[in-house]
Order: structure tokens, then sequence, then C-alpha cells
């Protein structure tokens, strides 16, 4: 007795939910809005001359029979207005909705990407405490508890620069210096070893001999390390990874490329936003915030330049471009 | 068989935390297996089982954790799964606990937390293994429409016969010989998870959620397992006035 009470009430909360949804709301609100437009068209059409009537005996002119098409083209504007204001604050509240949810993926991603760092750290100092260990593992122990703390700094220098970018790019300025591109590829992808030990067999790196540029080196830096580490987190452990670095036309164009588990279509337009994760991420629990791309495309237009991925489909790889004037 | 009952399979991808956690465990005696991905955790565990306890990090690569958990409940009640995770919302702890996994820690956690509840697990997978041979303890518990059969890990309730997890067993044990007493948060967590009551009580509630599943027609409003607010729970065997509410 008392369960079917409950089940009755379950389904009724259900049904209210339902009536309740934003979307539903909104749209009934629209239909009984129009009617009681079309209403009170016809009712104006219809008792104009009542009420033509009565001025004339109240002794006002502004209802005589030329001002009705004007009364309606005002009444109709006017209502159209507001319809028009209701659909405006209904895109705008469903845009901040879908902005609230993307804040509230992004802080459990940070929170996640805090969190694993912050549990090694405390075991290496719990550890160091409470057990005997010889020297050779405590020098270990502190080498692991530096790259946690290096991949920490890392995740806040992620979410400063993201913000000041998030902000325009006018404040983001750093002072260019002489770099010889390849030798820093190599050097700067070498450091996503915390991601992925042996990343130093799986990467190939083909670029002109001896070229050298002239940009921001924390700039680069940021735009390399964010695409190798992508291309580490979305493709097989072992598989590729190959940066390919062009020169033409005054231009340069660094692909990064590995044969990983692509991108489809919706992503691909939506990879370079902010706080944007590609579909694959939930599926295969892969971590990150969504910053690094979003990071990526802006910085390619500090130095001039823009950024773009391509993709054959999903599992069948995916190429990510940079491409900036030489200076 | 000792050696066998003190091994523990670690499933972590984060290298600097599994180094850590394997040079902890071997401190304290156990044997470990580490695996950074979810297909070798499987490959582990059907190769160099049984094993004592599990240590599932929940996002790892290849196969996640959850889908671990599940591999390994469909054959084995007895290995205690403790779910290790950078996840920290309730729907992935009620998820966790849900399919399979006896306990849920939250990352960064305390070393000794772990070491505790790891050695609770492995305590309760020997005794069990070695249940069967046992003349000491009673392996029948019945108490109202309840036969808990701590042998075979089976419960036989008015919704059917269900097969249990050790610790399931455990929890079903306390209850069925504690009936019409309410069991605090703490007392559980004490008796059966074998902590100290200062450690978060949530793993019990979403405990008792799994439970009711194989003991109330109507889970969601339980006869018999209710929640006594600010108490804690008790089994109601007979029909009397009801106090108990739900939370």
């Amino acid at each position: 007795m008392k369960a079917s009470h409950h089940q009755k009430l379950n389904k009724f909360y259900s049904i209210l939910r339902w009536m309740v949804h934003p979307v539903v709301v909104f749209v009934t609100l629209q239909i009984i809005w129009l009617a009681i437009t079309l209403m009170w068209v016809f009712w104006f059409l219809e008792s104009f001359q009542e009420i033509a009537k009565i001025a004339e005996i109240v002794g006002s002119s502004y209802l005589d029979n030329q001002y009705a098409l004007i009364i309606l083209i005002v009444g109709c504007i006017l209502l159209g207005m507001l319809l028009v204001g209701t659909v405006m604050l209904f895109v705008t509240s469903q845009k901040q909705s879908h902005l609230m949810s993307q804040h509230k993926s992004f802080l459990s991603s940070v929170t996640h990407e805090l969190r694993s760092p912050l549990a090694s750290l405390q075991l290496t100092f719990e550890t160091m405490k409470t057990r005997q260990i010889d020297g050779d593992t405590r020098n270990k122990m502190l080498e692991m508890a530096m790259e946690d703390i290096e991949r920490l700094t890392r995740l806040v220098d992620q979410i400063l620069v993201s913000s000041r970018l998030d902000r325009g790019l006018r404040g983001f300025s750093e002072e260019a210096e002489h770099l010889c591109l390849g030798e820093f590829i190599k050097t700067t992808a070498l450091r996503a070893q915390w991601l992925d030990p042996d990343i130093e067999k799986r990467l190939e790196i083909i670029c002109p001999q001896e070229l050298e540029i002239h940009v921001p080196i924390p700039v680069m830096r940021l735009i390399i390390s964010n695409l190798v580490e992508n291309a580490i987190k979305y493709s097989p452990k072992g598989n590729p990874i190959k940066i390919l670095v062009t020169l033409k036309e005054g231009m340069i164009t660094i692909a990064v490329k590995d044969d990983g588990f692509g991108l489809s279509s919706a992503d691909k337009k939506r990879i370079f936003r902010m706080f944007h994760r590609a579909s694959i991420t939930q599926k295969k629990a892969i971590p990150g915030t969504g910053l690094g791309l979003f990071i990526v495309k802006s910085l390619a237009k500090t130095l001039g330049g823009h950024a773009w991925a391509e993709s054959p489909g999903k599992d069948k790889g995916s190429t990510f471009y940079l491409s900036f004037p030489v200076t | 068989m000792e050696d066998q009952q003190q091994k523990i399979l670690l499933v972590e991808d984060e290298k600097n935390l599994a180094f850590n956690l394997e040079l902890n465990l071997k401190a304290e005696g156990f044997e470990v297996y580490t695996a950074g991905d979810g297909e070798l955790a499987l490959e582990h565990y059907h190769n160099q089982g049984p094993f004592s306890a599990i240590i599932l990090d929940v996002m790892i690569p290849e196969i996640d954790g959850f889908e671990v958990a599940k591999t390994i409940r469909k054959k084995d009640n007895t290995t205690g799964i403790l779910m290790l995770t950078a996840r920290a919302g309730d729907e992935d702890r009620v998820k966790g606990l849900s399919i399979g996994a006896d306990d849920y820690l939250t990352k960064p956690f305390l070393l000794e937390e772990l070491v505790l509840r790891v050695k609770r697990m492995a305590e309760r997978a020997k005794m069990y293994r070695e249940l069967p041979n046992s003349q000491t303890r009673p392996t029948l518990i019945n108490a109202g429409p309840f036969e808990l059969d701590k042998a075979n890990l089976t419960l036989k309730s008015p919704q059917g016969t269900f097969e249990l997890t050790v610790l399931e067993a455990d929890v079903l044990e306390e209850f069925l010989s504690n009936p019409e007493q309410t069991l605090s948060r703490k007392h559980l967590l004490n008796k059966v998870w074998g902590l100290p009551g200062n450690i978060e009580t949530r793993t019990v509630d979403n405990f008792i959620l799994r439970i009711r599943r194989f003991l109330e027609a109507d889970p969601a409003n339980p006869k018999y397992l209710c929640s006594i607010r600010g108490k804690g729970y008790r089994l109601n065997l007979e029909d009397k006035p009801d106090e108990s509410t739900q939370e």
C-alpha cells in the first residue's frame, strides 16, 4: 500500500519535472502569448466600432477610424518586440546554462588533475617519514616529488595562461628570442616523459636543418608541449608520433601527427574552444582540462599565425597544425 | 597458500603513485603485482591470482576501472576491491560500489587509512577462503525470511537467492545477527570494515543501498533494512509501528 503510494508519488514528480523543464515552459508560454496576441487582434478588429462610439461619447478624438490601423500596428509591434525579447532571454539563459555545465565539468577535470600529483606527493612524504628507506630509493622518491610539483606547476600555468588569453591577446606579449626550431621541438617534446616514459622511442621529428626562428620561447614551448601531450593522450601507447616542420613561402608549418583515436566532425569544429573536450575522453578515461588546444589556438594568433586540426575520422588518427610567418 | 593470500593487485597508471604504493604494500608484507592499465590488470588477475585484495584506479587506459571491477566480480566474490580514484563525485562512488567494489578511497588519502583497509580486505579474503574447512564458525545464519550461507556466499531471501561478495556477506551477517537493533554507521565501519569511527561513513550508506537489492521488494522504500535518522540502520523483521525514517 505504502509502496504503491510512493510509486504514484514518484510518477507525479517525474511528470512535474517534465512540465517545469525550461524548454517545455518556454514553448508553452510562447503558445499562450501568441494565442493572446491573436485574440487581442480579433477582439480589436471586431470591437473597434464600439470603442470608437464610446470615444465619441467621451469626446476623445484619438479613437477615430483613422487611428485604428495605427493602434493595431503599434500594438502588434509592441507584442512582437516582447516576443523577440523573451526568445532572446531564453536563448541567453540556455547559453548560460551550457557555460555553467562546461565550468562544472572543467572544475571536475581540474580537481582530478590536481588530486593525482597531490596524492603522489602526500604518499611520498608519508613514506619518507614512516619507512626506513635506502639512499637510492630516497633519491628516486625525491625526483618523483619534483616531477609531481612540476606537473602541478604546469597545470596552474595552463589555467593562468588561458585566463589571460580569454581576456584578450593585448596583455599577452612575450619578448622574442632566437632558437633552433628542430632542437627546441625535441627538447620540449621530451619533457612529456612524465606522461609517457617511452616518448623518445615514439617520437619522429623531421625539420629543416639549422632552421632558426625569432619567437617568444614560453609561447612556443606551451604550443609544442600541448600538441605533443595531446598526441600522447589521444593515441594508443607505443604508437608513433610524427612532427613534421616545413618552410614554404615565408610560412613555417608544424604538423603533429598521431594515429590515435581521431576526431569526429563535431569535435573538429569545437576542439579548440575553451573547456571543450573530445567525446572520446569520457569513454577512454583520458585526463585533461579542455584548456590545451584553446591555448594553442590563442597563442598561434600571438605569433601572427593560426592552428587547425585534420582527421580522416574516428580511430584514423589526427594531425594538428600550427602555421606562422617566419620572423 | 599463505603466500597466495597475501598477493595484492595494484592497478594504477600514475607511475609515481604506483611506485610509492608498491613500496608501502611490500613493506607491510604483501606480494604486489602492479598494472598500469585495465588490460594488464585482467591479465595479472587471470595469471597471477588469487589475490587477497585489488587496489583499482578508475581512470586507467584501455579498460576503465569500473569495467575491470565488473569483469572480476562476474566470477570472483571473495577478492576485495578497493577503488582508489581522483574522482570524488557521489555518482562515481555509488557506481563503483554498485558494480561490486567493496570500498572507495578518494585521492589524496592517508597511507595509514589505505593500509588499514587493504589489510582488513586481505584478512577477510583469507578467512572466507578457509571457511569451508573451519569448524569454529557457524556458516548458516537464519533471521526472519533470510538465510545467509557464509561458506557458499549466498543469501536466500523472499526476493530470491543471491550470490554475495565477502563484504556483502559480512555486512549481512552483522544485521542478521542483530535484528531489531539499530546499528550505527561507526559501529558498522568498525565491526565490518575494521576501520576506526573517525573515517568518513558515506561508504556505509552507499553499501547499504547495494544490500537492500537483496532484501527488499522495493529498495527505494525499504521494509526490512531501514534508515534510522541520525542513528544508523536497523533490520526490521517484525511488523511493528514504523519508527524508521528514510533518509
